[in-house]
């Protein structure tokens, strides 16, 4: 039932947005602390929807980190398996 | 006020430490609760940030970043060291079943950690395919975007579009 689920609005995003995204992203892997603001400057005029999409990256991260901390030394991708968390129940 | 003695990186005895706790206590109360969820004493770890800022205070150097990076990368290390104080390491994963999971003090608490991990690990199950497939090659195996364009056989335009809806949709369900 639960991939069954559905998505009613996706979020359309323009190619600069994704760019700046993705560089965001890379910064945020790499270990860095990249500040939102300065990436929000650099596509003048797109405001407060690239701001929110680089804080949903920064909330995804550390939802991980969080689990990598709970589960310290854990495959991470065996757990965010639910067939696997299945068979544990 | 803030802004300009911050820009300037100024002393200790230039810098209103007050005035900084008051401006940036929520923004440093959203980063901690974002790493470390509830069942933490906030309170007494967001006072711990601004101590430490204090005490560092020396080291902050404008010229390498914002005042709100140095004063992130200090909430960040002190939400690490909180959570890794609260945890244990388990002796493997098949050995530890979910009941026995970390948790923090207090069958409320306790309960609202675990069931902020289930959500969580639902909305993860609920996204399409693809999105989920970008979602974790991008933060748990932390594939390159252009790996994770060549494991899913598509561009890298489209990698960053898949991930980027997959984050989104995460934040909004959750």
């Amino acid at each position: 039932m639960k991939n069954e689920r559905k998505f009613t609005s996706k979020p359309d995003f323009t190619d600069e947005e994704l760019d700046v995204f993705a560089d965001f992203s890379d910064a945020l892997r790499d270990g860095k602390n990249p500040d939102i603001e300065e990436y929000v400057k650099r596509l003048p005029g797109a405001g407060t929807r690239l701001r929110r999409l680089l804080e949903d990256e920064v909330w995804a991260r550390a939802q991980v980190a969080r689990l990598r901390a709970d589960y310290p030394g854990v495959d991470l991708a065996r757990l965010l398996d639910p067939d696997w968390r299945r068979k544990r129940k | 006020m803030l802004g300009s003695e911050l820009a300037g990186g100024g002393r200790k005895g230039e810098v209103d430490f007050a005035v900084i706790i008051e401006n940036f206590r929520q923004q440093v109360h959203r980063w901690l609760y974002a790493v470390i969820g509830p069942g933490a004493d906030l309170e007494e770890l967001t006072q711990c940030v601004f101590y430490r800022a204090y005490s560092r205070w020396g080291r902050f150097d404008p010229a390498k970043g914002s005042f709100c990076t140095w004063l992130h990368r200090i909430t960040h290390n002190v939400a690490v060291s909180s959570l890794r104080q609260r945890n244990r390491a388990p002796e493997s994963l098949d050995a530890m079943t979910e009941d026995e999971a970390p948790t923090c003090a207090g069958p409320e608490e306790e309960y609202e950690v675990k069931a902020q991990r289930e959500r969580l690990y639902e909305r993860i199950d609920a996204l399409p395919p693809r999105q989920r497939h970008a979602f974790l090659g991008r933060t748990v195996r932390d594939l390159s975007w252009r790996e994770l364009a060549h494991e899913m056989g598509c561009c890298l335009r489209t990698a960053h579009y898949r991930y980027a809806q997959a984050v989104t949709t995460l934040r909004r369900e959750l």
